[in-house]
């Protein structure tokens, strides 16, 4: 078991949102998770799971509803106005749409060095020099420093989106489905950039993603969501066929289209669809949709518990396992 | 410099012809003491209702001043007192416009609401009972035609700026740490100011009619001051007979406007195209 | 069938009554009674026709045909007798028998009696000494003076008054404070007083217009129009537009010289009746302020080129004087001496050798004491006011004294002057509302509380209590045109000039006249032609 203080962590962190009719939509649902150094957690599920707005509100884009969120031990979950903004300087994002990213009127000189800027750690003489240096580390030219962001390919954007969060060395950096949008040789390459910094500056990373195979190579950990809850915590190298223990995770690795999969086989998806987050029923989240749903489940919310090391689960049909086993 | 400007010119003629002729009212309003042969204030009771001619080309008024020298000076009363009109309401419906749709919440409902009370009431009417209240003059209906008018701009201003509030590359402002007036002055007010100044251009000639308007009421310049919504006022009731009174005020308050006008137009074509 | 027959029967006959009704109808009265609406122009000085209101709703009562008085008067000024046919007055001018004229009906039928009068006067006294009504007629006749006020049930008021004043009853009586409304039967004094006039009111929307119709009942001859409509038009171009478009057949007192003289000129389609009324438009001078400076006075009034202001600038609308009197009235103001004279450079050097001069080099001259002078002129757009106070403002701009034009309107104008937040305050008075100025006069009386502009003349003084029990015609004359020679030698008003009534109707109205006691506007002299 490992002693090491977290870098981020959340507890019991909760975001609703008012919807039509007094109703309340829960995004997230009592998520509580630790990030630590040099580590990669990705967070996958399918849309409208919760997982962007868990987030933007680890990013304090959005104040959460109830819980806590803690930076480097330190809670910030109450805070506002400059002490709120100086703690930004210790935990990024990088925006998922390299074309909405960026202030289309300034350069990508302006761009980079707007973080330092806001901090006055560089005056604006300095701006040059930084800029090439940064567009260096993310191997850009470094004539790019005088563009603007509409005459780059999305692949070098990102690679700027990169450049910015790194400006401010921050403990976290959070990667909102940062190669979603990106074409599919672009994206391995971004992320080895990405790791390959992580190692060099041992920056804790949110992986926001929905593509297992991406996940799987890159993901030290995966926390899976499922109507703002997590479901199921297990090693990133997990999520392929019979890595998984939660029903919901292993109908989702079932129903990944692969080029390598047996096409004979009955292509399996899961039966219904992702109900509202809307006023939640109490028990399982995806009792509608289990295959092997029973009574408890609709009536009792399944915890997290350990089921194998470094593998946790919230079902109640898969047994715990003791703790004390995973040493290590 | 010299054949970029003009290149320029010649690709847009209208405009720099407008231009010319807006600066050349402005030339007059600043020049007008060695334009006009007399003091615009200075009567001569004994030659009252000249007909335009020799020495008075405009012919005189009730209490023997020269129309002509009033009309040049009248530049110097109607543009200026526009301009600051117009510059007014483009400042203050520009900052509440953009706090309203940055901020949301209670902050853009009230100023919303508020915005929505004036509208609601006639401008005229609202600005007559401003100046009624503070008193005739023409800083006080200046002040209240800034009251009411505002609020175009406040909502139109508003509305580009919630185009981009919710854009990744604002939230990428805050994230990094970017302070709220920085936010502000670098983000929301270069997405509002092309075309709010396009509206701010074409409308000095319509603040300029108000401000006659409240003059000819009653409720702006007062006498002796050669403003021409008043002296359209003083020669109302000699129309028939000394119709000179009227024609001429009525003539440059047509003109100026009219360029003002056209010139608003010409910016809008040049810097926005597509509308 | 036979219901049929039944039903087209009783249409005929219903028919034939209709018609038949109708053309009765139309044959009633002579040539000098018509259907017609009288549509009268006019500006509106009172929301209000109930005496009691305020001054102006009394002279409305009587001016719109509703009410009369027991005496009136005459285009010469001269009083007769109206309501009353005779009077008896002893030599003391003390005991007044005032005879009720027989057979005189209100509006509604109701029968004019002695006693019906005594109430209606005694009315306007009760109501005078209650705050909401502001009408005062103890200023024309006042209540302490009366001994003794009743009917003596044989048709005559017993009206005796002080020895000692100096009285004229019949004068007073002909003032529209005194109009007899019929206190029994008035229901509604603000909107439809039950008077003797030619007309009664048959509505009333409060800004905007009157309608009215004939008194059936009239005592004193034909009323030739059937509706008389009232519309208010506070602009003279207005009034003048209304005239030749047909929305007016009548309208009073267009004050806009062009006007005027275009429908002067045109005698086949317009009468214009004009009259030198008793109206002196002049511009009060408080000495409270920097016009307690005599020499400041003297010349302020030296810099007026009075014939230019009231022959040119307001195109004759005025005839110039220098007297608060007009000269249409008999007490002396042709016989005033050391009248000013419209002398621009003689006013400039009494400013200099009295040491009033531009010392800051501003343009603008420095009283005495060396503080700035800056006169504050208040004005209102009735007969040509403004227009006077304007051209002042620039004549006194040419001898280097400043002074601003404050435009208002009649009742702040009367609010300013009664506090005495001004320099010059310009206005129009009658100026003998019982034909005697005593009253007018009381404006510069030391002692007086209707002094609003600070004058103080001892010698002045003096005189005007004299003329409170001077019975003597020619003595008071004397003593009123001394008092107008103070005024004049003190240079302590600064008079426009003369006001000229004028009432302007279509060729297809007759006799309709204007009276330099404009108590009276519509009359049942006016006619079809």
């Amino acid at each position: 078991m490992s002693d090491r203080q977290p870098v981020l962590e959340t507890k019991n962190l909760t975001k609703c949102f008012p919807a039509d009719g007094g109703k309340t939509l829960t995004a997230c649902d009592n998520i509580s998770i630790q990030f630590f150094r040099g580590e990669t957690v990705a967070i996958v599920g399918e849309s409208g799971c919760g997982k962007s707005t868990f987030a933007r509100t680890i990013l304090k884009l959005h104040d959460p509803t109830s819980g806590e969120i803690y930076l480097n031990g330190k809670d910030i979950t109450k805070l506002k106005g400059e002490a709120s903004r100086l703690e930004r300087q210790n935990i990024q994002m990088v925006f998922q749409d390299p074309a909405r990213a960026f202030n289309p009127k300034m350069r990508i000189r302006d761009i980079i060095c707007e973080p330092l800027l806001n901090f006055g750690r560089i005056s604006a003489k300095e701006k040059d020099a930084v800029a090439k240096e940064y567009l260096k580390m993310v191997e850009l030219p470094e004539s790019f420093s005088d563009r603007y962001p509409h005459s780059m390919s999305g692949g070098q954007r990102q690679r700027v989106g990169i450049a910015r969060a790194l400006t401010l060395n921050p403990d976290v950096i959070v990667l909102d489905e940062a190669t979603s949008a990106l074409d599919v040789s672009v994206q391995k390459s971004i992320l080895t950039l990405v790791v390959k910094l992580q190692k060099e500056k041992g920056i804790a990373i949110v992986f926001i993603c929905h593509d297992f195979s991406l996940v799987a190579q890159f993901a030290h950990r995966a926390a899976v969501m499922y109507l703002g809850n997590i479901v199921e915590l297990l090693p990133g190298e997990n999520l392929v066929v019979g890595g998984a223990a939660h029903p919901y995770t292993k109908s989702l690795i079932e129903s990944i289209f692969d080029l390598n999969m047996d096409f004979t086989q009955e292509i399996k998806t899961i039966p219904g669809e992702i109900p509202s987050p809307i006023d939640l029923p109490p028990g399982c989240p995806f009792a509608d949709r289990c295959s092997v749903c029973q009574d408890i489940c609709r009536k009792e919310k399944p915890k997290l518990k350990t089921v194998a090391p470094g593998h946790q689960c919230a079902c109640h049909l898969v047994k715990e396992v003791s703790s004390m086993q995973n040493a290590s | 410099m010299m054949e970029k400007a003009i290149r320029f010119i010649k690709e847009n003629k209208g405009f720099s012809i407008l231009l010319a002729l807006a600066v050349l009212i402005l030339l007059i309003a600043l020049l007008a003491p060695v334009l006009a042969w007399q003091d615009p204030t200075y009567s001569d009771m004994g030659s009252a209702f000249q007909a335009p001619g020799p020495g008075h080309l405009f012919g005189t008024d009730r209490l023997g001043r020269d129309v002509l020298s009033r009309v040049i000076y009248g530049t110097r009363i109607s543009v200026p007192a526009a301009l600051i009109l117009v510059l007014a309401i483009l400042v203050i419906g520009t900052v509440l416009g953009i706090v309203a749709g940055y901020f949301g919440g209670w902050v853009d409902t009230v100023i919303m609401r508020i915005a929505d009370m004036m509208i609601s009431f006639p401008g005229m009417v609202l600005a007559i009972a401003v100046a009624g209240i503070m008193g005739a003059s023409i800083q006080n209906a200046i002040i209240a035609l800034v009251v009411v008018s505002w609020t175009k701009y406040a909502r139109l201003a508003r509305s580009l700026v919630l185009k981009i509030r919710h854009e990744d590359y604002v939230y990428a402002a805050v994230t990094t740490g970017s302070k709220v007036i920085y936010i502000l002055r670098q983000y929301m007010l270069p997405n509002v100011l092309p075309t709010l100044v396009i509206t701010a251009t074409t409308d000095i000639g319509a603040m300029m009619l108000e401000l006659a308007g409240l003059s000819f009421l009653g409720f702006g310049a007062q006498p002796p001051i050669p403003e021409w919504g008043l002296m359209l006022n003083e020669g109302r009731q000699y129309i028939t007979a000394y119709p000179w009174l009227i024609l001429f005020p009525g003539l440059a308050i047509a003109i100026v406007v009219s360029i003002f006008n056209l010139l608003g137009d010409s910016l809008r074509d040049i810097l926005d195209p597509r509308s | 069938m036979k219901k049929k027959s039944y039903l087209s029967l009783a249409i005929a006959a219903l028919i034939a009554v209709v018609l038949s009704v109708t053309l009765l109808a139309g044959c009633g009265g002579g040539a000098s009674k018509s259907n017609e609406t009288l549509k009268f122009g006019c500006q509106n000085y009172s929301d209000s026709l109930d005496p009691s209101a305020m001054t102006n709703a009394a002279w409305a009562c009587t001016r719109y045909g509703v009410g009369e008085c027991l005496f009136k008067f005459k285009e010469d000024g001269s009083v007769v007798e109206n309501l009353c046919d005779k009077y008896e007055v002893n030599d003391a001018k003390t005991e007044y028998k005032i005879h009720i004229r027989d057979g005189v009906k209100f509006s509604d039928g109701s029968d004019l009696t002695a006693d019906i009068a005594v109430k209606s006067i005694k009315r306007m006294y009760t109501n005078e000494k209650d705050k909401k009504y502001t009408s005062t007629p103890s200023t024309i006749l006042p209540e302490e003076s009366i001994k003794k006020l009743e009917a003596d049930g044989n048709g005559n008021i017993i009206l005796n008054v002080d020895a000692a004043t100096y009285l004229d009853v019949p004068a007073a009586l002909a003032n529209p404070f005194f109009v007899i409304i019929n206190p029994d039967t008035t229901k509604d004094y603000a909107k439809n007083p039950i008077g003797t006039g030619p007309y009664a009111v048959e509505s009333l929307t409060e800004g905007s217009s009157v309608s009215l119709i004939r008194n059936e009942n009239y005592w004193n001859g034909n009323v030739p129009y059937a509706k008389l409509q009232i519309s208010f038009m506070d602009d003279s171009s207005t009034k003048a537009m209304a005239l030749k478009n047909g929305d007016a057949n009548v309208v009073e007192n267009i004050t806009t010289a062009t006007d005027l003289s275009e429908i002067k000129g045109d005698t086949s389609k317009y009468n214009v009746s004009e009259a030198t009324s008793i109206r002196t438009g002049f511009a009060y001078m408080n000495q409270k302020g920097a016009l307690k400076d005599a020499d400041l006075r003297k010349a302020i009034i030296m810099a007026m080129d009075n014939d230019t202001l009231c022959n040119k600038t307001v195109g004759g609308m005025y005839s110039p004087g220098y007297g608060v009197l007009p000269d249409s009235l008999d007490f002396g103001t042709k016989d005033l001496q050391n009248l000013p004279k419209y002398d621009v450079e003689g006013a400039k050097k009494v400013l200099d050798d009295a040491g009033i001069k531009d010392k800051d080099g501003d343009g603008y001259r420095e009283a005495k004491d060396g503080s700035k002078i800056e006169l504050r002129y208040i004005t209102y757009s009735s007969r040509n006011l403004q227009e006077f106070a304007e051209a002042c403002t620039a004549s006194m701009e040419k001898i280097g004294i400043k002074a601003t034009v404050k435009a208002t309107d009649a009742d702040t104008e009367w609010n300013e002057m009664v506090a005495g937040n001004y320099d010059l305050c310009d206005s129009n008075w009658m100026t003998a509302q019982t034909g005697d100025p005593y009253g007018f006069l009381e404006n510069w009386y030391g002692k007086s509380e209707a002094n609003y502009c600070a004058y103080n003349n001892d010698q002045y003084n003096k005189v005007y209590e004299e003329l409170k029990t001077e019975k003597d015609t020619a003595a008071r004359k004397e003593k009123i045109t001394q008092l107008q020679q103070y005024l004049v030698d003190d240079n302590a008003v600064l008079v426009h000039g003369y006001y000229k009534s004028n009432m302007c109707s279509q060729a297809s109205v007759q006799n309709a006249n204007i009276n330099t006691f404009d108590y009276y506007w519509i009359t049942n002299e006016i006619a079809p032609k």
